[in-house]
């Protein structure tokens, strides 16, 4: 049960934080471009 | 609950402002029929991430998935759901990057397969392909109307009609070059929103152990990685997501808008790392709405809004219908314009239309049609899950001749539809849905298998493979890869040596 709880919540917290990596990287790109044009 | 005004209000400033945006960044940007259906070599790689993420995560992904979570098998199911949405965008690196190399300046899939296999096989692609995506179309509008009526009792014809003719305005006007714009900042909002409200969600829900110990009390196999039905609807959405994508002409036109090989393959494997983890929250909710006893069968397609709805305040359900706007807009102006250009292409192809302007009429009326089409069904509250499944069964059985016949020069084109046939026959006989279709042969409903999903979609792709692979072993065709450069051309230049340079610069 605590294996399976943790494993859940990491499974949760883990999407979230992909989810808001994936905005860094994109806004990253952009930025880095705008700086270099 | 929200206030109807409040929806309806917030729906249609967020409409609006996406549309000024498209109306405003197309102005002057559309010069051809090529920037409005290709864009060529013109997106670099954050706005080709960002479109593609955009395009593919409609606001199915709080329907299907949850549905698929709350009573298609768990936590199993949603994660087939997350994989299987991820490894076609895996598969159009390689794939994608062929097509580029064979007909530089090509626009469409089904381009290559009038010039590959021949007018019979081409045929039977065009329709499966505009089905789907028109489908994919339905079934966003669909999805729009149920979940404001869902959450803020907005009538569902009142939220068709408005988001159809804002997103029919920009995408009309400003063809592709307006699509990849808007998506790459809706997609800016939506991925924030996205983590930001479902993080709050799970934590006013109690947390995640408190989720966890909800579903598991209520029904333990939610959260089995072992539930037998969850693990075949993991297996089956692959192969449908799979083929489904393959003939998604929003995803072609993207595979040549993206301004090199790098920014293609960087761009297409980013955004399949990204999709995962998005279906997987939302199908999380599926898990969560079924744990937390609110899904009943007559309400597991909307199970992800039982949760928004009943247990989540204000504030949040608000920040969901900007969500849900959004990944609509996205999407359906890819889908719109996709079924135009994809329409448009094969007309000047076909010799049917000539001239420059003529082309740019053609697309943009092509583009009114669909949406108003779309606006029609949208309306009617289908099953979401449904309406994508029966069109994903016709693509799992089509598209592995068209993936075989980009690699080998002996696939013929009665070798290609072999195989598309003998899938599709197979798939119907299994299908729920479709098999209705054979029954009325006489005889036949004694000797038709019992219905299931999971034989119907390996069915349908796995012996379109077997007698595509026999095909391919017997046959003799000897194509020559070269014609498809010759053949090809872009609508700007005579010529298929010089690929034109990018003039709709979708910049980064």
């Amino acid at each position: 049960m605590a294996v399976g709880s943790t494993l859940f919540a990491v499974m949760v917290w883990g999407s979230i934080g992909g989810v808001l990596a994936a905005f860094g990287y994109i806004s990253w790109l952009l930025v880095s471009l705008r700086r270099k044009t | 609950m929200v206030s109807q005004t409040a929806a309806l209000a917030a729906t249609v400033a967020t409409l609006a402002v996406f549309m000024m945006a498209g109306l405003w960044y197309a102005r002057g940007r559309v010069g051809t029929a090529e920037d409005l259906l290709t864009a060529r070599n013109s997106t670099g790689t954050a706005a080709t991430t960002a479109t593609l993420i955009a395009s593919t995560m409609g606001a199915w992904i709080l329907f299907s998935p949850a549905e698929a979570g709350a009573a298609f098998g768990g936590l199993t199911a949603v994660l087939g759901y997350a994989i299987g949405s991820a490894i076609p965008l895996f598969l159009f690196i390689p794939v994608g990057s062929r097509i580029r190399e064979l007909m530089p300046t090509g626009h469409s899939l089904t381009e290559f397969v009038l010039v590959r296999f021949g007018p019979v096989m081409y045929l039977l692609v065009v329709v499966v392909s505009v089905f789907y995506m028109f489908i994919f179309l339905a079934a966003e509008m669909t999805a729009i109307a149920g979940s404001l009526e869902l959450v803020a009792g907005v009538p569902a014809w009142q939220t068709a009609t408005a988001v159809g003719l804002f997103v029919l305005v920009y995408t009309a006007y400003g063809g592709l070059v307006a699509s990849i714009f808007t998506d790459t900042v809706q997609t800016l909002v939506i991925l924030p929103l996205l983590a930001v409200g479902f993080g709050a969600a799970v934590l006013l829900l109690g947390g995640t152990d408190a989720i966890y110990t909800t579903a598991m009390s209520t029904d333990p196999t939610l959260l089995d990685p072992g539930f037998r039905p969850g693990l075949e609807f993991g297996l089956y959405v692959v192969f449908a997501i799979l083929g489904a994508n393959m003939l998604n002409q929003g995803i072609w036109q993207r595979v040549y808008a993206a301004d090199g090989e790098s920014t293609l393959q960087r761009s297409f494997g980013v955004a399949a790392l990204t999709v995962v983890p998005m279906v997987l929250l939302a199908g999380l909710f599926g898990v969560a709405a079924s744990g937390l006893g609110l899904v009943t069968p007559e309400t597991q397609s909307v199970a992800f809004f039982l949760v928004v709805s009943e247990v989540l305040p204000e504030t949040i359900a608000f920040a969901v219908v900007l969500l849900v706007v959004l990944l609509v807009m996205s999407s359906a102006d890819t889908m719109l314009n996709a079924i135009s250009s994809l329409v448009t292409v094969d007309l000047a192809r076909l010799g049917a239309v000539e001239g420059e302007q003529s082309l740019r009429v053609i697309g943009r009326g092509l583009t009114v049609v669909v949406a108003l089409g779309a606006i029609l069904i949208g309306a009617q509250g289908y099953s979401v899950l449904q309406l994508f499944l029966t069109a994903d069964l016709l693509a799992a059985a089509v598209f592995v001749p068209l993936i075989w016949g980009l690699y080998s020069k002996g696939l013929t084109e009665r070798g290609a539809l072999a195989g598309s046939l003998a899938g599709l026959v197979v798939g119907i006989a299994y299908f729920p849905m479709l098999r209705g279709l054979l029954l009325v042969v006489p005889g036949l409903g004694s000797l038709l298998p019992v219905p299931a999903f999971l034989p119907a979609f390996l069915g349908a792709t796995g012996v379109s493979t077997l007698v595509t692979g026999l095909a391919v072993a017997v046959g003799n065709a000897g194509f020559e890869f070269d014609s498809l450069t010759t053949e090809i051309k872009s609508f700007d230049e005579p010529t298929a040596e010089e690929p034109k340079a990018a003039a709709g610069e979708v910049s980064d």
